[in-house]
């Protein structure tokens, strides 16, 4: 079959279905993966509007621009937001577009769960804003502690809605989760080892398996606490036998690990990104996988550390103490190799070095406030106080959304087949930078001087004016960078220049196809002889053929060497996944009202499942006599 | 189009001739079971975490007056549990061959067993002498009760689909895949009972009100 011919097959055969029925049952993971993106920026812009509006709140002493309980609802629903329906599902979505590309694969290894994960997202996240904009947002805090969220302090179905927005998107990541870590295990290229595989794909894998025995905890402890509110079980109710400590431990357990889940993927971006613009190697891979992995482990081992001040016995909390110190050793091993790669690297000065250089300093400062709050008694002077989200803002805003902005304006000519603005990328980097370093830093001196988190004002007498009205220009000044880096992606998508298959001479096998990659993603699919293909493979490097072009066939290999072993029929577009998600949301929203939610949701969903499972009647030409 | 730079006379490596289907961790599918066995036994190795946790500071566990179910009705679920063993491993071996005869008897055999497990919860669940808003020992019997009867349930549901789609047909041998794979989420289900009935009436049996507070 000649190139072209093939190609009319592939396209066939992948075709994306297009209008409303395509929207609800395409299953293509570049389809899904760019939906989660964009899904995500839109939650991200609504929980930047959320701190906006705090901060102008905060801008002067004794202000009246919001009141007591809107601004907790608002504080709530941004850590919420950014850190459930944002920070996770963007890491998420970029995952699920590159990995199989990196890997160079058609597909991942269950298209359709993809599907459940996005819409159970996307409920979950309306549900919350749905009930912020109707008034009864959730406002006991992005962790819910009990007894505040229990049934006697928070009256009404606040509490109620947050705690199923858990549910439905921890749903999405465990899906998400399941299927990335199958498909990195077995959908690789041939000659695509474990120790070839790009080091994001590793960053994707160790977030995965992260994902699967943390987020069991906090779906346990917000199921415990619904049931608490609904009918009246004791999980957190001290009087007749519960723990409220024991909310703090499931949910803690889970959010410590989270913190994880949205730093590696960002580290496994500055990786790639530092071996794209330094254009060599990169130092120590070895080193930095183990890094990747010590760090998922040791990240299990640190929850207490957010609760020194519920007093504790000393001997547990100096274990939490080490153990969260100890987390530093494998994040400098990153940061030494980064730096020597750099060093020793051709360094293309191009916007998304500004956000690896911004990493390097906004990190920094964020993991030695990290070392400082790791010790009890610093931690038990500063808790609950602005320290404490100076540093948090740091670490996050600093190891995850920089390296993710920088990483997306790499990966922009790809999803899009455009150049942005350099210009325009370094105005937007710059106001990022000053705008962070202007709002979180003098955070840093208030939580010093007793300024506590989650009050909506303060008095005038204590001095904290001059500094939070410099944060609150800050804050606007980063809002200015946001609105600046969004108009230049898409300012470009019509006016770019053309960026062909691989504008910056990477080595990874994503930018080995067209962009935007068809929807087969390769003509035939590759094969690799070692880290870098695209720096090293051989000219005559084979590629696979044989591989069914009339189904959506993929090529199974093996889970270390990746040699090839089967093939595997992915399955066409459908309804049923989408059918899943709805009757789950009908059984979980009623369940914020009625324990009868729970059977109800069951049946909705069995039947959906089996409509999704019972097999298709096998193919036509099958059954017919073959002559 | 493709754009792996092609030489003209390029070296290729057929993968026409492969299987479309194989067994055990070869198979996607696999590792998607087993990982959707570690989520949930995450869930309830966290469930029992919670009730020892909250055990600790108790001084009465149970609590005085919390009427246990019968144990012989607790006895009668793992019996009908642990007879879909040895049906559950026929079907599981004889689906490696194809045979299937043979895996419709055994998954026939199971799901009849299975509904007798789903009845005999029924009457458990009737026969607990407190209520998951008695106190916090009913709240995580209850939850751990709960939890586990969803999984019955749906393995039921599973177990009868399974079958039915083996007795209407047409079957592939492909789906031979697809009933190893249930056979595993079913003995998770099955074992993970096992521990649990041990952890809950062990307790409340041999160990009542011994390592309290």
């Amino acid at each position: 079959m000649t190139d072209e011919l093939l190609h009319a097959e592939l396209s066939r055969t992948w075709h994306k279905p297009t209008g409303l029925w395509g929207w609800l049952t395409d299953n293509h993971h570049t389809t899904i993966g760019l939906r989660f993106i964009i899904t995500a920026f839109f939650f991200f812009a609504l929980g930047g509007v959320e701190a906006l509006l705090m901060r102008t709140q905060l801008a002067k002493p004794g202000n009246t621009f919001i009141g007591p309980d809107l601004y907790n609802q608002l504080f709530t629903t941004h850590g919420s937001t950014m850190m459930f329906l944002f920070a996770v599902p963007v890491m998420e979505g970029i995952g699920l577009y590159f990995v199989p590309l990196m890997i160079g694969t058609r597909q991942m290894a269950f298209p359709r769960l993809n599907v459940f994960a996005y819409f159970s997202y996307l409920t979950g996240g309306l549900l919350l804003y749905w009930a912020l904009f109707s008034n009864f947002g959730p406002d006991t805090g992005w962790f819910a502690y009990v007894p505040l969220s229990g049934p006697e302090y928070a009256p009404g179905k606040r509490v109620d809605v947050w705690a199923q927005m858990i549910t439905f998107t921890e749903m999405s990541a465990l899906a998400g989760a399941v299927n990335m870590i199958a498909t990195i295990f077995k959908n690789r290229a041939p000659g695509m080892s474990l120790n070839r595989m790009p080091i994001f794909v590793w960053g994707q894998l160790v977030t995965a398996f992260m994902i699967i025995f943390a987020m069991p905890s906090v779906m346990v402890a917000s199921s415990m606490l619904a049931a608490d509110r609904l009918v009246a079980t004791h999980y957190f109710n001290v009087a007749e036998g519960g723990d409220a400590i024991l909310w703090q431990h499931l949910f803690w357990f889970f959010g410590h690990p989270e913190v994880y889940i949205i730093f590696i993927p960002g580290t496994a971006m500055l990786t790639t990104i530092i071996v794209t613009y330094a254009k060599r190697p990169v130092f120590g891979y070895t080193g930095m996988v183990l890094a990747l992995i010590a760090t998922g482990f040791v990240g299990f081992g640190v929850w207490v550390h957010h609760m020194f001040a519920t007093g504790l016995p000393q001997i547990g909390a100096s274990f939490f103490t080490a153990s969260s110190i100890l987390i530093t050793i494998p994040t400098a091993f990153q940061i030494f190799a980064w730096i020597t790669t750099l060093w020793h690297g051709k360094i293309s000065f191009k916007p998304p070095v500004g956000y690896v250089f911004g990493f390097m300093f906004i990190f920094i400062m964020g993991g030695l406030t990290g070392v400082m709050l790791a010790s009890v008694p610093i931690d038990l002077q500063v808790h609950d106080t602005f320290f404490v989200v100076a540093h948090l803002h740091y670490v996050l805003i600093g190891g995850a959304i920089f390296p993710l902005l920088g990483a997306l304006y790499m990966w922009y000519p790809k999803f899009t087949g455009r150049l942005q603005n350099d210009a325009l990328g370094w105005t937007s980097f710059a106001l990022l930078f000053i705008g962070f370093n202007v709002t979180f830093f003098p955070m840093h001196l208030l939580g010093l001087l007793g300024m506590p988190r989650r009050v909506y004002t303060y008095l005038d007498t204590l001095g904290w004016g001059g500094m939070n009205f410099v944060a609150t220009i800050g804050a606007y000044v980063m809002g200015l960078g946001v609105l600046l880096y969004v108009s230049n992606a898409l300012l470009s998508l019509a006016s770019g220049r053309v960026a062909g298959n691989n504008p910056w001479g990477a080595a990874t096998l994503e930018w080995a196809t067209a962009s935007p990659p068809p929807p087969y993603n390769f003509l035939y699919l590759p094969t690799v002889r070692d880290r870098y293909p695209l720096w090293t493979n051989a000219p005559d490097q084979p590629v696979v053929v044989g591989v069914p072009s009339d189904k959506r066939e993929i090529l199974v290999t093996k889970l270390m060497d990746a040699e090839p072993d089967h093939l595997y029929e992915t399955p066409q577009p459908s309804i049923s996944p989408f059918l899943v998600s709805l009757g789950s949301a009908i059984g979980i929203i009623t369940a914020i009202f009625t324990p009868w939610g729970v059977p109800l949701g069951f049946v909705l969903v069995a039947l959906a499942m089996v409509a999704w499972f019972w097999p298709k009647p096998p193919h036509k030409e099958l059954l017919e006599e073959q002559p | 189009m493709s754009d792996i730079a092609l030489p003209p006379k390029r070296r290729e490596i057929d993968v026409s001739g492969l299987p479309s289907f194989a067994f055990g961790n070869r198979d996607p599918l696999w590792w998607g079971v087993w990982l959707l066995i570690a989520i949930e036994g995450t869930m309830f190795a966290l469930l029992v975490a919670s009730y020892f946790y909250l055990r600790a500071s108790e001084s009465e566990w149970p609590p005085t007056g919390a009427a246990q179910p019968p144990l012989w009705i607790t006895f009668a679920t793992v019996i009908a549990l642990l007879a879909t063993i040895p049906p559950s491993y026929y079907a599981f071996r004889k689906a490696l061959d194809g045979r299937l005869r043979a895996v419709q008897i055994g998954l026939l055999l199971t799901t009849i067993l299975n509904g007798v497990a789903v009845v005999t919860r029924a009457y458990e669940l009737g026969m607990i002498g407190y209520n998951w808003n008695s106190h916090a020992y009913g709240s995580l019997v209850w939850g751990i009760y709960f939890v586990h009867t969803l999984h019955l349930v749906s393995g039921l549901c599973e177990n009868i689909v399974i079958t039915a789609l083996l007795f209407i047909g047409p079957v592939e041998k492909k789906h031979m895949v697809d009933v190893r794979l249930g056979t595993i989420y079913w003995w998770f289900v099955v074992v993970s009972w096992v521990i649990l009935w041990a952890i809950v009436f062990g307790d409340s049996t041999f160990l009542r009100n011994s390592f309290v507070a």
